[in-house]
């Protein structure tokens, strides 16, 4: 009889908790916002980390933890990284959010970030090309979203069996039925064209790694780690292409630039896979 | 035309014929040439002299004409210039002496020139020269230049018999042998024909100091030029590397050496400033490249020449007395110039302040710049001028231009701005130090701009979210995301395709089920049935008439022959073509006798003998070895 009422205690104990881990991601993000309202960005920035190391992850924590960083940059004297650090909060933001209102303020946010970057190396001589543009396969592929593309590719695959069922029809009737011929030639390069950007619109969702580089003037190593010759520092907020792990550092690509860089010098991009 | 225009004309023709035919007369040019020896052997040099004198202009361009057989790696002109006064007539004559190092690279008999010169702008040639070029150790000694004072300080040697006691004051002879740079000398080749040598200026030095690296192409004198491909460049990934030459693909000749005890043509391929970038024991790995005659050598591994693997030991520059603000690498020996114009401006102008660092070693790409109120300056072009200096030093100049921004009024020092760096020449740390001097910004009478007209940095953040969106990894996928969703692309396209093949498969059974039931074989079944379907019913004549017909069809399907409505002779031939023996046949014919005799008796059959018809029938039939179908005409 002694063990029940142990059992309930214990119960209750373990409730208790589940709901204080459930309840935590909202309050810290509201304790965080509450400190934002008050402008104590490194405040907000304490609370919003420690979210990030418990593993909530929501698209408002991200938003939240690129705004707290900016505030601090905008602030003045901020700690090195600030900058790439509110890149990365925005960026993540930005590919967690299902919301088209969050995705613009995302973009704006960045575009300001970025630009604030890009002056920043201009006044030390370097070049100020902070963002590298998308290859002309990528810039397809985010023309539409991967749903999107989903679903107009079984619209288009079912125009198209409707002309292959018109043309089957015509043919037995000893006919020619122009309606088959051009659901054909219409439907089914195009029904091929936007499986085949679905399909990578999906590839690049679930197995795409892309980093923020976190400090100012980095520069690429090579295999040796060993500072590459010649080559130019990389702009802080510059999203890099992760294409491995070697160690302690990232092996990244960057346009024509590939080699490593320490995984301090990197924040990697947390996306929906 | 009269007597004296003829005679003109004459006299004109003369001289225009001796002007044609002897032009020195007229002009006066002289160009001879002549070489310091006759006989020499393939690797040695010999000088090709080319004195000449004109008075009809200036040199121009001298040239040594064709050198077969040689390669020049030398030449040297000298302009003339001689006033003679005579009787008070004033002559200016105008000549050239030229010596072209000429190295012989096989042996055999060659002539060499004519060569050429430009007098005045028209070109001269003067004679040819002989020289025979024999093999190694078969020249005869050239003689030795005579010392007048040798008897006076050691042995005198023995007088030659041709020896003139006054050639001392003749000029001296050329020397036996080809100059040679001892600088450049070394022990023993790296290789056949032609290597390389790499060299470094230091084994030594602090992070940031220029080391120079020089990597120089030894080629056999005694053999022909080689053609060279395939460069690879020697690989130094712990410096900063800028080259020191104008031009690295093209190989800069140096001189002669003796390397070993042949003598080598020496060409400088590289010369870089390397640059230390951290501490340690770097390696700067070989430079290698291809030797070869012909295309068919290129590929060969024996062709490949590589360079020394060199390591020059980096440390840190010393601690004392380091100067704050001192980065590692900042190592030359630099100045820095600052100008600032214009000094009086109105609030709210700007001043353009260029601020140019000049020196030698690795130039900084930023500068440290002072923080004044009320200042912003904004970012810098930046030009430079930067490539080899004297003693191959790497340097140059660096140039920002900034544009500093000046809001309040009032007179403000801009500082000054300062640059440590270590110096590796003088061992200590130095300053490079420009003062900015003072500013005027007058008050033109307008209002301070307001505090939010000033530039902020970062405007207009979006606010906070205001609460989890719930969006998190696992929660919010697409659809597509599961791969079989994307079988729903397919799946139309396929359901036609299952259809189709259905209906076709459907058609084809309809089809065979049809064909087989009009063949020859179920023709002949339906009939043995309907046979004894009328044996069964008691129907002896429709049985006997049956058993004609099983017997006819038989016939078609297993011996391929169509008798119906033959006569019996017919019938015979057709039965022993089917290949059937005579017992056979006559089996056959007696059961198309018995039938039709049967069939179209008076009296009809009985059960029994219908029965005993449509026996006899099927037993032929089941007999007979199906053979080729009966063809249509036969039918």
């Amino acid at each position: 009889m002694k063990r029940i009422p142990f059992a309930l205690v214990t119960a209750a104990l373990v409730a208790c908790a589940g709901s204080a881990f459930a309840a935590e991601p909202a309050e810290g993000l509201a304790r965080a916002e509450d400190h934002l309202k008050n402008d104590r960005p490194a405040e907000a920035i304490t609370e919003l980390e420690a979210l990030a190391d418990m593993g909530h992850v929501d698209a408002a924590i991200a938003f939240d933890r690129g705004l707290a960083y900016a505030r601090r940059v905008q602030k003045g004297h901020e700690p090195d990284g600030d900058l790439g650090r509110a890149v990365l909060g925005f960026e993540e933001a930005r590919g967690l959010t299902t919301s088209a209102e969050v995705r613009a303020a995302c973009d704006a946010a960045l575009t300001q970030l970025r630009s604030e970057s890009a002056k920043r190396r201009s006044r030390g001589g370097e070049p100020p090309d902070v963002e590298e543009g998308l290859s002309l396969g990528r810039s397809v592929v985010h023309l539409l979203p991967e749903t999107a593309w989903f679903w107009a590719s079984v619209l288009l695959s079912l125009t198209f069996t409707i002309g292959l069922f018109a043309r089957r029809r015509a043919n037995a009737r000893g006919e020619t039925s122009q309606l088959a011929l051009v659901l054909g030639i219409a439907s089914l390069p195009l029904c091929l064209a936007t499986t085949a950007s679905g399909l990578a619109a999906r590839a690049e969702r679930r197995e795409l790694r892309e980093g923020i580089v976190l400090r100012a003037g980095v520069r690429p190593f090579d295999a040796q780690h060993i500072v590459k010759s010649g080559a130019e520092s990389l702009p802080e907020g510059a999203k890099v292409r992760i294409v491995g792990d070697d160690g302690d550092s990232f092996v990244f690509r960057r346009g024509a630039i590939e080699g490593t860089l320490p995984k301090d010098s990197v924040g990697e991009i947390v996306r929906r896979r | 035309m009269s007597r004296a225009q003829v005679v003109r004309a004459l006299v004109a023709a003369l001289a225009a014929l001796v002007v044609l035919v002897f032009p020195r007369l007229v002009w006066a040019d002289e160009l001879r040439a002549s070489v310091d020896a006759n006989v020499i052997e393939v690797g040695q040099t010999v000088s090709l002299r080319l004195e000449g004198t004109t008075t009809s202009g200036d040199v121009g361009s001298v040239e040594p004409g064709p050198t077969p057989g040689f390669r020049v790696i030398g030449r040297s002109v000298m302009p003339t210039r001689m006033v003679s006064i005579v009787n008070g007539v004033r002559t200016d004559r105008s000549g050239v002496q030229a010596t072209f190092t000429l190295l012989a690279e096989r042996t055999g008999t060659f002539s060499l020139g004519p060569c050429s010169a430009s007098f005045g702008g028209r070109i001269v040639r003067s004679g040819r020269a002989e020289v025979r070029v024999v093999a190694r150790g078969q020249a005869p000694r050239r003689p030795e230049p005579q010392d007048p004072f040798a008897g006076l300080f050691g042995r005198r040697p023995a007088p030659s018999p041709h020896s003139n006691p006054f050639d001392f004051l003749d000029e001296p002879q050329a020397p036996p042998e080809p100059t040679v740079d001892p600088k450049l000398a070394l022990p023993a080749p790296r290789g056949t024909t032609a290597f390389l040598h790499a060299t470094v200026d230091k084994h030594a030095a602090v992070v940031g100091e220029q080391v120079t690296f020089s990597v120089y192409l030894y080629v056999e004198g005694s053999s022909r030029e080689p053609q060279i491909g395939d460069v690879h460049e020697a690989s130094a990934p712990a410096f900063l590397r800028k080259s020191l030459l104008e031009n690295d693909n093209e190989a800069k000749h140096l001189g002669l050496a003796k390397v070993g005890d042949q003598i080598y043509e020496v060409k400088l391929v590289r010369r870089v400033a390397l640059f230390p970038l951290k501490a340690g024991a770097l390696p700067i790995a070989g430079m290698t490249l291809r030797i070869f005659r012909n295309a068919s050598q290129r590929q060969r591994p024996e062709s490949i020449r590589e360079s020394e693997t060199l390591e020059v030991v980096v440390s840190e520059p010393p601690t004392a007395g380091k100067i704050p603000g001192t980065s590692l690498g900042d190592v030359g020996d630099f100045t820095l110039r600052a100008e600032v114009a214009p000094r009086e401006i109105p609030r709210g102008g700007a001043v353009a302040v260029n601020l140019t660092v000049e020196g030698y070693g690795n130039l900084p790409n930023r500068l440290p710049l002072p923080t004044v109120k009320g200042a912003e300056w904004l970012e810098p072009e930046v030009q430079e001028k930067l490539g080899a200096g004297p003693d191959d030093r790497y340097g140059g100049s660096r140039t920002f231009r900034y544009v500093v921004r000046l809001r309040e009024p009032g007179a403000f020092s801009l500082g000054s701005v300062a640059f440590p760096y270590y110096s590796a020449r003088h061992k200590k740390y130095e300053t490079a130090r420009a003062d900015l001097g003072f500013v005027t910004v007058t008050n033109d009478g307008k209002a301070p701009p307001p505090a939010d007209e000033k530039e902020q940095m970062l405007p207009g953040l979006p606010p906070p979210r205001g609460g989890l969106e719930g969006t998190t990894m696992e929660t919010a996928k697409p659809i597509s995301d599961k791969g079989g969703a994307w079988l729903l692309v397919f799946a139309s396209p396929l359901a036609f395709v299952a259809l189709s093949l259905g209906a076709r498969a459907k058609d084809r059974f309809v089809a065979t089920r049809r064909d087989r039931e009009t063949s020859p074989d179920a023709e002949l079944a339906r009939r043995i049935a309907v046979a004894d379907a009328a044996v069964k019913k008691g129907e002896p004549l429709a049985a006997v008439r049956a058993a004609l017909t099983v017997l006819e069809q038989g016939a078609l399907v297993k011996l391929g022959i169509a008798i119906r409505g033959a006569s019996e002779g017919e019938k015979r031939t057709k039965l022993t073509e089917a290949g059937l023996d005579e017992a056979d046949v006559t089996a056959w014919l007696e059961a198309f006798a018995s039938a039709e005799a049967r069939r179209y008796a008076p009296e009809p059959p009985t059960a029994d003998e219908a029965r005993e018809e449509v026996a006899r029938a099927k037993a032929l039939v089941n007999k007979a070895k199906k053979r080729k179908p009966a063809r249509e005409d036969d039918a």
